[in-house]
This record gives structure tokens, sequence and C-alpha cells, in this order.
């Protein structure tokens, strides 16, 4: 319950950040109307249409009302209501998100059960390799799948999330998700692969893990309830705290790809100064942080149970 | 150490790479001579008068003036000193679609990098260091909500954040830099508040209180100089993430976009993809190499600070 009580405060205070965050561009979103082809009492006319003429803290008040009434504004660059502009993008970038955490997971996890297997100093010079290639830009990253998938090979698309003229279809939709999954995935693949060996590597010298190889468990029958599990709860914490890194890695990868998802607009409406749609996909962006943060939390709770008595 | 040493030699090619490889913006012939050039190719550059060298494919001399041949046509120009040097260059790693040399750019980017994620760091260093040890020394009230603040900085999306400061702060180098330490401070404020509550605790920290130091004079005098071990542990994780940002926020074309940055030249290797391959390549391996190099030197800062 205080757990919800502060998420909700640090949502409001969000909100607040992000509404005067956005008044400091300058030319948003009064003095764009205020260009000098426009003539004086349009723009006036204008910046009352828009609310533009009422004093900040008034402004606020009126973008809150009315956001408690569900109405997120229309949009200064698309002419369309926020509401819908958002709603649009959501699915692709749950798609996308999903897409790449399982991704990350699918190639992490067996990563780190690979390098388990090797001697030690193969697997420090290999998970030396793996933090390279985390530290990689995500754009370049990007950037060089395109090349190689794309210019190549010829073997992925690299653009939008459906081909020109072409009504979407499920296959193409995969085609097209690969390789900004893949962008988005890789680097973080490296990072669940080495905090599945860190804590694999703290559990199997722990008393549990003795006890069952003491009592003949040995192979998958060890490893699968006794370590894995024990080994799980940092490694999805990850998961819910990777949330703002895959929001704001898909600012990036879904502007290169030209995915139609939040980021892109999120990264669109701030490059044009489209400020109703750059307030909402702020608002949006930190519930899906804040609520990472409580599920991890409440998700790392389930696994480990020392953690169920800290929390009351 | 030897890795230390790796870093500061490769800081040292950075900031004289200039002088290798020519001035950062090459003179071209523009815009006749503007083409992009594979790595390793050859081109023929004639003196000017005022020493400065001019790029050419083709030369003649014709009626007292040199003909020089570019990309798309060829024109005289009277300013060369046809007894002056005729020289050719290798472009290593090709031009840009400006028909300016990769390398020299690359050069000139480093610094740009390199300078733009030290001021960051400053920036963030100082926003940290005051709003956590005030956070310490505050009381519960203000110290809740400046975590309460530190959370709902953290929940916005800190790409967003700072392109949203970059296009505010428009202007250039300084402008992104600005935008990307003050996006970067709350990682930090929390490592410092948490450290400066435990130190204010200890005995000299109490026997400076007992002593009659108010609050403000033991946090700066008593509490700040502590607090190294936990600057030398985050700093360096913070200036790979700072060049990371550096680059992605050129790559979008904001803070000083003219400029050679190593995010805007990756940006331009894309629009030009299939053909000009080598634009975006070099510059991305440096900007890995850079960030890992700096990632390897915090891994072993954290280990030779103590108590850290």
């Amino acid at each position: 319950m205080k757990r919800l009580r502060h998420a909700a405060g640090t949502l409001a205070l969000a909100f607040v950040l992000s509404f005067v965050l956005l008044q400091a561009i300058p030319g948003s979103p009064a003095e764009r109307l205020d260009r000098p082809d426009v003539p004086v009492e349009q723009a006036a006319r204008n910046r009352r249409a828009l609310g533009l003429d009422a004093p900040l803290p008034e402004q606020f008040a009126r973008t809150v009302a009315s956001y408690a009434r569900g109405d997120l504004g229309v949009s200064f660059a698309k002419h369309r209501p926020v509401a819908a502009v958002l709603a649009e993008a959501l699915p692709y970038t749950a798609l996308l998100g999903a897409a790449s955490l399982l991704l990350a997971y699918g190639l992490g996890v067996p990563w780190a059960l690979i390098l388990l297997t090797l001697d030690p100093r193969w697997r420090r010079r290999l998970d030396d390799c793996g933090l390279a290639v985390a530290t990689v830009p995500r754009f370049w990253l990007s950037v060089m799948l395109i090349l190689v998938f794309h210019s190549i090979l010829g073997w992925l698309p690299a653009s939008h999330a459906t081909a020109a003229g072409v009504s979407a279809s499920a296959g193409g939709l995969l085609a097209h998700l690969v390789l900004p999954a893949l962008a988005l995935a890789l680097p973080s693949s490296f990072l669940v692969a080495r905090t599945t060996l860190a804590s694999i590597e703290r559990v199997t010298s722990s008393l549990h893990v003795k006890r069952a190889k003491a009592s003949g468990a040995s192979g998958a029958s060890l490893l699968v309830p006794h370590v894995l599990r024990a080994a799980a709860a940092p490694t999805l914490a990850l998961a819910g705290l990777d949330l703002p890194v895959l929001a704001s890695g898909a600012l990036v990868v879904e502007t290169i790809f030209a995915w139609p998802g939040m980021g892109r607009v999120a990264a669109e409406s701030v490059l044009a100064e489209d400020y109703p749609v750059a307030l909402a996909s702020c608002l949006l962006a930190a519930i899906a942080v804040v609520f990472g943060r409580l599920a991890s939390q409440a998700l790392a709770r389930r696994l480990d149970p020392r953690l169920r008595e800290d929390a009351s | 150490m030897r890795r230390a040493l790796w870093l500061a030699a490769w800081l040292a090619i950075a900031s004289v790479s200039p002088w290798l490889t020519g001035t950062a913006e090459a003179p071209s012939l523009a815009p006749s001579a503007a083409e992009l050039l594979p790595p390793g190719a050859r081109v023929a550059e004639v003196g000017l008068r005022d020493g400065g060298f001019v790029r050419a494919r083709s030369l003649a001399l014709e009626a007292g003036a040199l003909v020089v041949t570019g990309a798309a046509g060829s024109r005289a120009i009277s300013g060369v000193d046809t007894e002056g040097p005729l020289r050719t260059r290798v472009m290593w790693l090709g031009t840009d679609q400006q028909g300016r040399d990769v390398l020299a750019r690359l050069a000139a980017g480093a610094r740009r990098s390199l300078l733009v994620a030290a001021l960051a760091l400053v920036v963030a260093a100082i926003l940290g260091l005051t709003i956590g040890l005030a956070a310490a020394f505050a009381p519960e009230g203000v110290a809740d909500s400046i975590a309460l603040i530190v959370d709902a900085a953290l929940s916005l999306p800190r790409l967003l954040v700072i392109l949203i400061l970059g296009v505010a702060l428009r202007a250039s180098w300084s402008g992104a830099a600005l935008a990307i330490g003050c996006a970067s401070w709350m990682e930090l404020a929390r490592l410092v508040e948490a450290d400066a509550r435990s130190l204010s605790r200890r005995p000299f920290a109490l026997a400076a209180r007992a002593a009659g130091a108010g609050p403000a004079r033991v946090a700066t005098a008593h509490i700040l100089p502590n607090l190294a071990p936990v600057l030398a542990s985050v700093i360096p994780a913070a200036a790979t993430d700072a060049i990371l940002l550096e680059s992605t926020l050129s790559f979008f074309g904001v803070g000083g976009a003219d400029a050679a940055s190593w995010g805007r030249m990756i940006a331009d290797g894309l629009r030009l993809m299939p053909g000009a391959w080598w634009m975006s390549v070099a510059p991305g391996v440096l900007l890995a190499t850079t960030a890992v190099a700096v990632s390897v030197l915090a891994r072993g800062g954290r280990r030779a600070t103590p108590f850290a």
C-alpha cells in the first residue's frame, strides 16, 4: 500500500516535471504561432483556441483537468487527438518490447549456461567480449544490422512495420520485427547473461545447494529446481529495471527502423515541438517505468521468500 | 595500470590527431569536387597562394589558369599557384558526401565527444553532490521530497529528457553537455545521500558537530572529502554513458548539428546506406572502443578505491 502511494506520488511529480521541462522548449508552443506570416488577430485567436494565452499555472490546471477527463488534447503537428496517435503506436511498441525482452532472455540465459560449462579463464574472456557488445551504442548496432542483413544480404526489411502497398500479414510483420528486436535485445542479453552468471555462481556456493548435492541431486535435477530458481530473482528484477532502458532504447531504434511505435512518436514529437504528444508520451513512459519497478519488486518477493519478511 | 596507460595513449592520439591528419575541415573544391570516395582513395591536391590546398580529380593548365576537374565538371581556379606544390593524399577512411576526409572528421569528433562527455560529467557531479548532500543533511520532510523528486526524475525516460533539453538549449556542444548533465545526476545523488548519511554518524563527523560546526560546515569540510570513493566508482561508468548519450544526441541532429561528431557521421552514413558504408562503420567502431575503454577503466577504478 505504501509502495502504491509512493508510486502515485512519483507519477504525479513526473507529470509536473515533464510539463515544466516541455515549457523550456523555446519554439513551443506559443512562439510557433507568432510567425511573421500569420496575422496578429489570427495568432491571438489560435492562442485562445489552444488555451495558450493563460498564465502557466492556469494552463497546467487546465491540462490536469482535461487529463482527468481522459482527454489528452490534440496533436499540433498531426491535427488528430493525442489519444488516437498513441493508441495507434502502443501495440507496435508492446510487440517490439515483448519480442526484444523474450529475445534478451532467450539469448542471455542459454549464453550464461554455456559460459558456466567453460573453464573460468575462457568464461572471463567471453564475458569480457559480451561486455564489449553490451556497451556498443544501440543506434550503431542498428545501422550495422541494416548494413549486413538488409543492404548486403538482402534477407530482411529495414524499415516500417509493413511493406509499402502490401496489406499487413503476420509473416511480413515478423520479418520487419526481427532487426529492431535484435538491435534492442542484443546488448541487454549480455547484461542478462552477466547477472544470471553472477547469481548462479553465488547460489552454487550456498548451503541449500550443497545440501541438495549431498542428498544426491545432480545435473538437471540440481540445476533447475535448486539453482535456477534461486538465481532467477536478480535476473528477473533486471527485466523490470530494464523497462526504462528499453523505452529509451526504443526511442533510437524505432526511429532508425521507422517502426511506428511510441518511441518514434515521442522522438518525433520532441523534434517537431509537438507539445501535447510529447507530454502524453512522457507520462506514459513514466507509468511504464514505475509499474515495471513495482512488478519486478513483486516478482522478486514471490521468487525469494526472504524478501517477503522485509516487506511486511 | 596498463589499462590506464592505454586509455591515456588513446586520449593523447585523439587530441593530437588533427595535426596528424591535416585540418579537420579539409578544404575541398565545393561543390564540384564534393564527392564520396571509398577508403584508400587517392586524391590530388594543388597548393593555393595562401598556403592552403584544393582537391582535384584531374588538372590541366589552360591559358594561365589551372582547370581543376572535380566530380561534377571542371572549373578554372585563378588563385592557384601554378608553380606551387602539388601533392597526392590518401583518404584512408574515404570521404563523406561533401568530400571531407572521414579520418580528419573522426579526429575532430573525438575531441567533441570527450569534451562534451567531460563537461556533462562535471554538471552531473555538481548537481548530484549538491542535491545528495542537501538531502542527507536536510530535515526529514525536505529529504523525503527530494527522494520523491529523484524518483520522479528517474521515471522519465532519460533519452527523451535529454532530447527535450537538447532541443530547448538548441545552442551547440555546450548545450548538449548541459542537457546530458542535467539528466544524469539522479543515481549519483542517491548514492551520495546514502553515503553522507552513514558518514555523518561516524565519530569524526559527530566530533565536528560537538566542536560547534554547523551542518553546512560538516557537510562541506568533513563529509565531502570522504565522498571521493563514491565519486571515483560512479564517474567512469557515467562517463561511458555520457559519451554514448552525446553520440545519440548528435545522431538525432540535436546540439550543434554542423559540427563533426561521431553520432552525426553515423547518421549521415545511414542516409547513404547501401553505397557509403565506410561513413558509419569507422565512427561506430571508435565509439564502441572508447566506451569499452572507459568502462574497463571504470572496473579498474572500482577495484582500486577502498571502501567503495
